[in-house]
């Protein structure tokens, strides 16, 4: 059944690929609705997992990334058509908002949406077998704070990974050669759109982080301990706290707002995926070793 | 000197209130958390227990080598705990406090309309041509009431406008996140300074008092692990009582996750060694006076970026400029990228209503004729 998901989201991949250089309304519909089977066939196969294990599936690594990419893919699509909708119910005689594009939305996005999807899905199907084995519960994951911390960590990083999709438009729509990207969104409007994601993860991250060490405390009775997941998890939050205080100013726009958010994300990958091999490779010690 | 002191008193008020400074701290701040997680931490704990610092020591130095000592130096294993550290938080919370309190009165008066203030430009804007000044005012507010504004009309240096508003109160949320970073500062303050935590070994039956609270002593009654049919180990259960002058005042279970409360002190179950019937249990008794007041903070931090970020403040305002009725309206700074769609549709239906009125006013002149310009 992954097997399946995985396969539809590279078709997906594909197709809004195609979109990029020919921007038409039915390639539009098709990538749409692919990607929305790849999103259903996922959670079914999420669903089989949580009722196999009989927990959500969010307690471990392998766990965690193909919820991420369920969450990315929901997101990006409810975003899609909140932009569509957004479009077509505008009057186009009084609102002028993107007079030099005729993009319908900003789904040019979805290409690199997805490849940040499919990346993160492939880094789950390539885990080693223990890791992907169903085991049981440890008595520390066993809180109804882990559900809470996980699910909003998981809205946070989702909302970035598509903030950073449109950040990586903005920067092709700048390297892109003359008579590519004629038809993608103006750049202000790509702006919009990553601000837009970013406003909606960073109050969960937020969440996140607080719900965390609300746990932390009911498990090891110190709310923060300077762990290196911690550390990172806050490393994240203050740099998305320095890109919202940046975004007033007038020099901190266009490709350089664009570089920050696509580092933002870089970082979220690098607390999720970095920080174990960090903790290996420097050996620290740590209690976030699920 | 007065004048020169002032200038400095001034100078650096500016400098805590400016933006692009608040953004170089949050980044000196990040570097320097993400360059500490990058080597291992003498924290206290360690610092206490003899035999975990000579292991400890022994670990950075086959690790480092000859780079120990000029580690040691520059103070990388207590990264967290270093005084340069707490200047740099220090700042923070120094920059934080004055940006509120130079923001606290501006925001204050636009949510309470207090500011008095007529406001020229906003993102979107049009113009309805008058040929006689007849502005129906009160039905002007009627719409921008049944557009969900609240609405007034207000008379400033003898000019009438009126001027509606939706969420003003989320212009304080601004403040609210700025108050919560202080409470999440000024708690963790109090949990480095008075948050303690002892470690009690237990055998069964025996009783130990508490370092911190000499008056309470801890009993272990019991220990049990349980199990899953599979063999798994699904939770351990310590019973213990909590004897105050060698009086019984509590007993409970102890599970992971589920600590023990009594009176702001939290026993944790931490480890186990022994057989059935024989289990010496170690516990973490711990307070941090800190900790409501950082959990407080964050709530209130989310509570004020949610509503900072998702119910925007909307404001539009209509006076009569140079024999036309001039209609402005914006979103709030916090949520300006969501202009796009909906409020400029909103603001073209009111508009078309406000024509409508302003017609009939002239009784059935067409008199007025509308001009949108938009620059969302």
């Amino acid at each position: 059944m992954l097997s399946i998901a995985y396969l539809m989201l590279w078709l997906a991949l594909v197709i809004y690929v195609i979109l990029l250089f020919r921007d038409e309304q039915w390639i539009h519909r098709i990538a749409f609705i692919a990607t929305l089977a790849a999103e259903v066939v996922l959670t079914v196969t999420l669903i089989q997992r949580a009722i196999r294990a009989g927990h959500w599936p969010l307690v471990n690594r392998y766990e965690f990334a193909l919820s991420l990419v369920w969450t990315i893919i929901a997101l990006y699509l409810l975003l899609e058509v909140s932009w569509y909708s957004d479009h077509k119910r505008s009057p186009a005689e009084t609102v002028i908002l993107d007079k030099d594009s005729t993009s319908h939305t900003l789904s040019s996005s979805g290409s690199f949406v997805l490849l940040i999807a499919v990346l993160i899905a492939t880094y789950a199907i390539t885990r080693p077998a223990d890791q992907q084995a169903i085991t049981p519960l440890l008595p520390a994951l066993r809180s109804t704070w882990l559900q809470v911390h996980v699910l909003t960590a998981l809205l946070g990083y989702g909302a970035f990974a598509v903030a950073a999709g449109l950040a990586i438009l903005q920067w092709g729509r700048w390297l892109a050669r003359e008579g590519v990207g004629e038809q993608w969104p103006t750049r202000e409007r790509i702006e919009r759109g990553m601000l837009r994601a970013v406003a909606l993860g960073f109050p969960w991250l937020t969440f996140s982080i607080f719900t965390g060490a609300i746990w932390a405390q009911q498990a090891w009775g110190r709310y923060w301990d300077w762990d290196p997941k911690e550390s990172w998890a806050l490393v994240t939050w203050l740099w998305y706290l320095m890109v919202l205080h940046l975004r007033p100013l007038r020099r901190w726009h266009g490709r350089r707002l664009a570089t920050l958010v696509a580092l933002g994300f870089a970082l979220v990958l690098f607390t999720f995926v970095g920080v174990p091999w960090l903790v290996r490779v420097v050996r620290l010690e740590t209690l976030h070793g699920y | 000197m007065k004048r020169l002191a002032n200038r400095l008193l001034r100078g650096g008020y500016h400098f805590f209130t400016r933006l692009d400074w608040s953004a170089v701290l949050l980044f000196i701040i990040l570097l320097w958390i993400a360059v500490g997680s990058w080597f291992p931490q003498r924290t206290p704990e360690i610092g206490a227990d003899p035999g975990r610092l000579a292991f400890w020591e022994a670990e950075v130095r086959a690790r480092y080598k000859g780079l120990t000592e000029i580690l040691k130096g520059l103070g990388v294993f207590h990264w967290y705990r270093s005084p340069l550290f707490k200047v740099i938080l220090g700042w923070l919370a120094l920059a934080t406090l004055v940006c509120t309190l130079n923001r606290w009165r501006g925001l204050w008066r636009r949510a309470f309309w207090k500011s008095g203030r007529v406001v020229a430009v906003g993102s979107c804007e049009a113009t309805l041509i008058l040929s006689e000044i007849i502005v129906p005012w009160d039905k002007l507010c009627e719409i921008l009431r049944q557009y969900g504004f609240r609405s007034r009309l207000v008379e400033v240096q003898g000019k009438k406008y009126v001027r509606g508003d939706r969420n003003r109160f989320v212009i304080l949320a601004t403040l609210l996140t700025h108050l919560a970073v202080l409470f999440l500062l000024f708690g963790a303050g109090l949990s480095y300074v008075y948050a303690w935590r002892e470690e009690l070994t237990l055998r069964p039956g025996s009783v130990v008092a508490l370092e911190h609270r000499e008056t309470l002593a801890y009993r272990h009654d019991g220990f049990e692990v349980l199990r899953r049919p599979d063999g798994s180990v699904l939770n351990y259960e310590a019973a213990i009582t909590i004897l105050r002058q060698e009086t019984e005042s509590k007993r409970g279970i102890v599970r992971v996750n589920t600590p023990l409360v009594y009176k702001g002190l939290r026993a944790y179950l931490r480890s186990y060694v022994g057989g059935e019937g024989h289990y010496i249990l170690t516990f973490w008794v711990t307070r941090d006076p800190g900790y409501p007041l950082v959990i407080g903070g964050g709530f209130l931090l989310f509570i004020g970026m949610t509503l900072a970020f998702n119910f925007p403040h909307v404001w539009v305002q209509a006076q009569v400029v140079d024999g036309a009725l001039s209609i402005t309206g914006g979103l709030g700074r916090s949520a300006r990228w969501r202009a796009d769609g909906d409020f400029a549709r909103m603001f073209t239906a009111l508009v078309g209503s406000m024509q409508h009125l302003v017609s009939e006013a002239a009784d059935g002149r067409r008199s007025t004729s509308a001009e949108g310009r938009m620059a969302c």
